[in-house]
């Protein structure tokens, strides 16, 4: 009892940090829930983005612009994607015309992310939660390491973040001053322990 | 070219933000790659056909389609130069039809919406123009409208005011940097907020500027521009519903084929004699600018003009010239009417938000020179910590001190000094320094706070003493709830 009380201090507190997180567009996953029901999470390069013309599936003779976005995935963290992975998006620009979806990511070549993958060519956007499920890695110019940061540039301190609407900043202002941002590595580790946790549940 | 442009116009807008003071404005839209200038609609009615259905009445008294509407005109009433025109109709949505349209469904383009999303925009644009928009709403998840806290069922006019926003141009407020929280109805999030609020209208009216008529559309009614401390003013307006009057000159000078047609005028008496420059860096459209000398519109001498800095890259507009102290110049601040390129296109000239930034260098003036930079300090929590500069040059001398690259309100002496400091106050500071020669920026001092030292430990008998604050009956309860949960799992 003694060993256990901080822990669930610890969990309580950090649950009592964290809003009601529900987008307008997106009702933004807890941490377990996108590790548990992404197909995929990988650390990858975007190699190429392509966008084009496409028919419309659901308006015969009307067309849309979709985005194929190839990757070089340097470390799969949870599933096994296929190789060559290669993101199916709705939206993109052709020309000079735009198909923008509003709460989607932008991907731009030679970028680092990583990626919790979901329905890949069947979901509008191919990511849990949308943007959710995006997390660019960036080198720190301070400190040389790299970090992970949401998709709104903010830099992810606590996995749990991931929760919270990319507009909140509560976490931010209770946050121990001393805390660094997660490195791609600190990530990573931690969505292998969800993930393994997720799989020993299941099992029970 | 691309990026740099972008940051410009991120730049402008952190700068917007920082000029509000305390609460910063956090409001920002979807953006032209190319240009760095919001995608939005051209200044005429928005057509949205509404297909949500009118069969059920929900517990506002409305139905999909009227809380829908409603939604629209919470918009028309804050913004000038666009309305959205609601027609109600009964069908399905269609996409590249060159129609706007709201409706349920349960797949956007054969896709899925994937779990957790209530409703997507697709926005399709050419250019800054955005050509059409449909909202989609996702039918599998149950609606309802009401205003307040939210329910188990979604309230559509709230969620339909945020995806308005998104059809107009806005995206959801960068609060990342700098960090900061905004009440606003496009935060990414759904929450007891079931109506626009200031960031989310002044950012609309950045795009298509309030109702009415700007106050400086006129010649004789022009803004008068002064420049309280150092060399340099920023002032902002709109052109929106602004007209041309008789007489006046086109303003592009070097572009026949530029009619404009929307200006707005500004007039602006040097207070020395020296080098200006005027520009419209941080507008929210493709704009001309000219500034001319004289007392009547017939009667205006050309100084510059100017449509993009950078030919259809950069499309603010910018002009120099030497000023003579005492002389009032006039600034006109038109847009780009694209009709000598496409004389099919009737929109107009481009209008919207305007930042015009002025300042100058007195001729003979001393710049500001920092001789002492402030130095670091480590207090601990709670004490106090003061910076000071000493700098030379021309008085007079104005300062802002800034935290992180921020500007920290009043903070406009030579000293800064903070009381009761916390941890959040630690950081870098630095002072810029000004004057009508120029500005210099000090070094980074260093703010480092400590923790207060423990508190010596409790006697060990007698007296109670005052604890701490009462757990909140939430956390006492979720103790309780695992408490019993443990006591169970231990008896089976």
């Amino acid at each position: 009892m003694k060993r256990c009380l901080p822990r669930w201090l610890a969990a309580l507190t950090l649950l009592a940090l964290l809003p009601v997180a529900r987008a307008t567009t997106v009702i933004a996953p807890d941490f377990d829930t996108m590790v548990g029901t992404s197909d995929y999470i990988v650390r990858a390069v975007v190699r190429s983005v392509h966008s084009e013309w496409r028919p419309n599936p659901d308006q015969p003779g009307h067309r849309y612009i979709g985005t194929l976005v190839e990757l070089d995935v340097k470390e799969i963290i949870k599933g096994t994607p296929p190789s060559p992975l290669v993101l199916d998006l709705v939206g993109g620009r052709v020309d000079d015309r735009e198909l923008t979806i509003d709460g989607a990511p932008k991907f731009v070549a030679g970028e680092e992310s990583i990626l919790f993958v979901k329905g890949n060519g069947r979901q509008i956007v191919p990511l849990v939660g949308m943007h959710h499920g995006y997390y660019p890695v960036k080198r720190d110019k301070r400190t040389g390491q790299d970090q992970v940061l949401r998709s709104n540039g903010k830099p992810l301190y606590n996995e749990r973040e991931t929760a919270l609407p990319d507009s909140a900043a509560s976490v931010t202002a209770t946050r121990d001053p001393q805390a660094r941002p997660l490195t791609a590595t600190d990530f990573a580790t931690r969505i292998r322990k969800s993930s393994k946790f997720s799989a020993r549940e299941i099992l029970e | 070219m691309k990026s740099s442009s972008n940051l410009l116009r991120r730049t402008g807008l952190a700068c917007l933000g920082l000029g509000a003071a305390v609460t910063a404005l956090a409001f920002t839209f979807t953006f032209n790659d190319d240009t760095g200038l919001p995608i939005k609609w051209p200044a005429k009615p928005i057509p949205l056909i509404i297909m949500l259905g009118d069969a059920t009445t929900l517990t506002d008294g409305s139905t999909y389609n009227s809380s829908a509407r409603t939604a629209a005109n919470a918009w028309n009433a804050v913004i000038g130069s666009a309305q959205i025109q609601t027609t109600l109709v009964t069908g399905s949505a269609t996409d590249d039809n060159d129609r706007n349209e709201m409706a349920f469904s349960t797949t956007v383009f054969g896709r899925s919406f994937g779990g957790g999303t209530l409703a997507v925009t697709t926005g399709f644009s050419i250019g800054n123009e955005r050509t059409e928009a449909d909202i989609i709403v996702n039918s599998n998840r149950s609606w309802d409208s009401y205003r307040g806290p939210l329910r188990d069922a979604m309230d559509l006019q709230r969620v339909a005011i945020h995806e308005m926003g998104h059809l107009l141009g806005l995206d959801h407020p960068n609060q990342a940097n700098p960090a900061q929280s905004v009440n606003a109805i496009m935060n990414s999030t759904v929450s007891s907020v079931d109506a626009l609020t200031d960031d989310d209208i002044a950012g609309a009216q950045s795009l298509y500027g309030p109702p009415g008529v700007p106050p400086n559309n006129a010649f004789a009614d022009a803004t008068v521009i002064t420049i309280v401390t150092g060399n340099s003013v920023t002032v902002r307006g709109y052109n929106t519903n602004a007209t041309k009057e008789t007489g006046e000159p086109r303003h592009d000078a070097d572009n026949a084929a530029n009619p404009g047609g929307r200006s707005v005028w500004w007039r602006w008496t040097a207070p020395a004699t020296g080098a200006v420059t005027i520009d419209t860096r941080g507008s929210y459209f493709d704009s001309t600018l000219a500034v001319y000398t004289g007392t009547t519109l017939t009667g205006l001498t050309a100084l510059g003009s100017d449509d993009d800095i950078q030919d259809g890259v950069i499309q603010a507009s910018l002009v120099t010239f030497d000023a003579t102290s005492g002389t009032t110049y006039r600034i006109a601040v038109d847009g780009y009417d694209p009709i000598g390129q496409d004389p099919t296109d009737s929109n107009g000239a481009d209008n919207g938000g305007i930042t015009l930034n002025v300042s100058y260098n007195a001729a003979g003036a001393a710049a500001p020179i920092i001789s002492t930079q402030p130095a670091s300090v480590t207090v601990t929590s709670g004490g106090n910590a003061s910076f000071s500069v000493v700098a030379t040059g021309t008085n007079p001398l104005s300062y802002q001190w800034l935290f992180n690259s921020n500007p920290i309100s009043g903070a406009t002496n030579a000293s800064l000094n903070l009381t009761s400091v916390t941890s959040a106050q630690a950081g870098t500071y630095t002072v810029t320094v000004t004057n009508a020669a120029g500005s210099a920026t000090s070094t980074g001092a260093i703010l480092t706070v400590n923790a207060p030292a423990p508190p010596p430990p409790p006697p060990s008998s007698g007296g109670g003493g005052g604890g701490g604050g009462a757990p909140s009956l939430w956390f006492c309860t979720a103790l309780a709830a695992l408490g019993l949960g443990r006591l169970r799992q231990a008896r089976r």
